[in-house]
């Protein structure tokens, strides 16, 4: 099911805000949009336009008001426990700050071990599996001792991203995963990201802000403005 | 000339659990009302350099060098000293202003602040000039602003808030470490329109620490690159948008949106352990053995300081 298109069909949510909750703050107003394996959706639009709570709504996250998510046919939110389980691996998030997702306690070695155990890796096969990943990611195994605080923020995206890879996930929504970087440093990642959708077929939602960023990632492109989405169709 | 800071041979370790070269004899000077541009990757000193001129730094780092600043040392000052200065004389700018702001304490009280801090005047007249102060950057009902707290604005009106605060004194040398990181392109616009006003209008002098190139060559006359603790390449903004020399500087435009993203191929030395020879050498592409066995100098050469044998 996961190879179809995750399609998110007339999204609107909304947030109690105010003294007692007693305010509802429209973010989100009926967008709909498709992300299809081996293409990436870019989505653009001022901070605070509503841009991550779409990725959430989007990767499962967050329920939204009306609106439904669909992976194929199937909606989300009628999966069964177990579709829905694989619903999550199959649909991963990848986070502006990579430091937020890493255990600042764990070396990259246990925080890349708690991800090969949660997926019942044989153990013979974890020091092999480990090396693959982080040969893909462009790490090196002297990184293996280190904590996150030890590498630098490319180094910590790639890692964030190696453990997202060793699900083998479908579609990632990546959300600003390089506005934290440096110039040569997030030219790197895109360039990664790049060559990964080539040889694994990963679907991407790409949210940044940044539209020379997003236009040189993304087949498609659209905009959250005012909560809605305006897509290059619509403007021309 | 009339320089307001003259930085020489400064160097800073951190002594833990390993050493750590964080800073290597890097000098430069800042002259009255000029803006110099630190730039270079998360991690090469830039914001260690800033702490140090501000004497802000953690008991294990040891600075060495000399920060000549209106020709007194900050390094040999006491901190009863520096705490006279700081703020009045010289003030920063934080990159993060959630956490340069304090979020119980109104923005009014936190922009008129300096005055009390410096014993200037008392409340209520500092709380005039900090209204004031407030609508010198375009905050029109400074009034219903001042009595807002953190969490009610915006992160690009927070860092107005903060380069409020932080200048309000009309400092001789601001130094505005990342203030435009994390904010999108119309928050950027704002806050580069404020350093700039504040430079024209008081003859300030800047010390701009970013990473965003284009910020860079928007408010600064000169350039300094910095990469793995040291200055690699320095020149005049546009020559150095125009012509840069060092092998790194050119991988960092090529890095650009409009020169397609190309990446420098592998990752800054470790600070713990720097190559011998020139720092950027393994990721080099024009080196040979030389470049791997001596450390090049800080030369001047067509209009550049630059650190490379081949640009001789």
């Amino acid at each position: 099911m996961f190879f179809l298109s995750l399609r998110a069909e007339n999204i609107t949510k909304e947030y109690r805000t105010g003294l007692f909750l007693g305010q509802q703050r429209r973010v989100l107003s009926e967008v709909s949009l498709e992300i299809r394996p081996g293409e990436t959706f870019g989505l653009m639009g001022p901070s605070g336009a509503g841009k991550s709570t779409l990725g959430r709504v989007i990767a499962g996250l967050e329920a939204p008001t009306s609106g439904k998510v669909l992976s194929g046919e199937i909606e989300i939110s009628c999966m069964g426990r177990e579709a829905y389980r694989t619903f999550r691996r199959k649909v991963q998030v990848m986070f502006q700050d990579p430091t937020g997702a890493l255990n600042p306690r764990k070396t990259v070695s246990e925080s890349v071990r708690d991800v090969l155990s949660l997926l019942r890796t044989p153990v013979h096969q974890i020091h092999s599996e480990m090396k693959n990943m982080l040969e893909t990611v462009g790490l090196s195994e002297e990184q293996l001792m280190r904590y996150p605080s030890q590498l630098s923020g490319g180094e910590n995206q790639r890692l964030a991203l190696g453990r997202i890879l060793l699900l083998k996930p479908s579609y990632i929504i990546l959300d600003e995963p390089t506005s934290a970087l440096d110039v040569s440093v997030q030219a790197q990642i895109l360039h990664l990201l790049k060559d990964l959708q080539a040889s694994e077929d990963i679907g991407y939602l790409f949210i940044s802000h940044d539209e020379s960023v997003v236009r040189y990632m993304s087949d498609n492109v659209g905009e959250i403005l005012d909560g809605r989405l305006v897509t290059e169709d619509d403007s021309s | 000339m009339n320089m307001v800071l003259e930085v020489s041979n400064l160097s800073v370790l951190f002594h833990g659990s390993e050493l750590t070269h964080a800073v290597h004899e890097v000098s430069f000077g800042i002259e009255k009302g000029e803006v110099l541009a630190l730039v270079g990757e998360t991690g090469c000193g830039k914001s260690v350099i800033a702490h140090a001129i501000m004497s802000l730094l953690p008991s294990e780092a040891e600075v060495r060098g000399e920060i000549m600043f209106r020709s007194r040392d900050l390094l040999r000052l006491s901190e009863k000293e520096l705490s006279a200065i700081r703020g009045r004389e010289l003030a920063i700018v934080f990159q993060n202003p959630s956490l340069a702001l304090n979020p119980v304490h109104t923005i009014g009280r936190q922009v008129a602040e300096p005055f009390a801090v410096h014993r200037i005047m008392g409340r209520k007249e500092a709380s005039g000039r900090a209204a004031r102060a407030l609508e010198r950057m375009g905050f029109s009902s400074s009034e219903d602003y001042m009595g807002m707290y953190p969490s009610q604005c915006s992160g690009g009106m927070n860092q107005r808030f903060v380069i409020a605060a932080s200048t309000i004194l009309n400092p001789p040398l601001v130094i505005a470490d990342e203030p435009t990181k994390g904010l999108d392109s119309s928050l950027v616009d704002g806050v580069c329109n404020e350093l700039q006003r504040l430079v024209h209008e008081n003859n300030t002098s800047l010390l701009l620490i970013t990473h965003d190139l284009a910020v860079a060559r928007r408010l600064s006359d000169r350039i300094a690159v910095m990469y793995s603790g040291e200055i690699i390449e320095m020149a005049d903004t546009e020559a150095f948008f125009e012509n840069p020399l060092h092998p790194y500087s050119r991988g960092l435009l090529m890095s650009l949106p409009e020169n397609g993203f190309v990446p420098i191929p592998g990752t800054s030395p470790s600070p713990v352990s720097p190559p011998p020879g020139c720092r950027f050498q393994p990721r080099c592409t024009e080196g040979n053995r030389e470049c791997a066995e001596r450390h090049p100098d800080l030369l001047f050469t067509r209009d550049h300081y630059v650190r490379c044998f081949f640009c001789h």
